[in-house]
């Protein structure tokens, strides 16, 4: 344990650790990994690089299409 | 390839969603970077809907296939927007609780004269999310009204106390350090008192 964690926890009872706990407990409650992962979004990091540069020039396509003027 | 032309409704209900989404997520970034990832997950897996239906309208694919896809891409977009909001609140609700619980009520009133009013406006804002989980049809409105205006006024706020924190957990920590040396004195104290009684009867 770190001298700034040990003084976190004295000083302050452990409010910078609670609040990188809580950050985490918030992400993890939203993110549903579960459900997404059964229902085979699961992608790794070769496939997301692909599907990053097909997926830029389909979001394009579907801003000409939707008649937006936004990227 | 299908006509594109087919599906303008919903690929114009879905740029709309995602531009909503992009302003969600912006607004809860100023809160805390790191919660809008499953906001931006869920943008991720809409893409990946729409990946799916260009896919399909290439290859001459099902009509309904092709709209179930840009369906759940919509849907997905609207998942986005509620967890980005949800997800801010979430962490100012949580970071009040453990100011007040850890830094003390006192020190932040005293370095934030505000805290009571942005607590109150938390939680009527919270209130109305409650309210949203059970009202499914009203839940859209309810979720704009926040977005419109109640969640910049909220982020404002959080940033006012996120500016003071550092006073404030510097006030709790003198106070703390006080703390623990009237207990470092008493205990010497004490030691002093029961070497000063119990030597004299040894000699």
């Amino acid at each position: 344990m770190r001298l700034s964690e040990i003084l976190d926890r004295i000083l302050l009872g452990g409010y910078e650790a609670a609040k990188k706990d809580a950050t985490r407990q918030i992400i993890a409650r939203y993110s549903r990994g579960n459900v997404n992962i059964q229902n085979g979004y699961l992608l790794d990091e070769d496939g997301l690089e692909k599907l990053r540069a097909v997926g830029d020039d389909a979001m394009k396509k579907l801003h000409v299409w939707a008649g937006s003027k936004k990227h | 390839m299908a006509e594109c032309g087919e599906y303008k409704s919903i690929l114009a209900g879905i740029s709309s969603e995602w531009d909503q989404a992009e302003k969600d997520i912006k607004i809860a970034e100023q809160v805390c970077g790191e919660v809008v990832t499953p906001s931006i997950k869920e943008l991720r897996y809409a893409g990946r809907r729409i990946v799916d239906a260009l896919n399909e309208m290439a290859a001459d694919g099902d009509k309904q296939e092709i709209s179930n896809y840009l369906q759940d891409a919509k849907f997905n977009c609207h998942k986005a927007r509620h967890d980005a909001i949800d997800a801010a609140i979430s962490k100012i609700s949580i970071t009040l609780e453990l100011m007040s619980q850890k830094l003390g009520y006192k020190n932040i009133i005293t370095v934030y004269s505000g805290f009571s009013d942005f607590w109150a406006q938390l939680s009527a804002t919270k209130e109305k999310i409650v309210a949203s989980r059970g009202d499914r049809e009203n839940r859209e409105n309810l979720y704009a009204a926040i977005e419109n205006s109640e969640i910049q006024k909220l982020v404002v706020e959080f940033g006012k106390i996120q500016r003071a924190e550092p006073i404030i957990m510097s006030i709790a920590k003198k106070e703390k350090m006080a703390m623990w040396g009237s207990y470092a004195i008493g205990l010497i104290g004490i030691i002093i008192a029961i070497v000063a009684i119990f030597v004299p009867l040894i000699d």
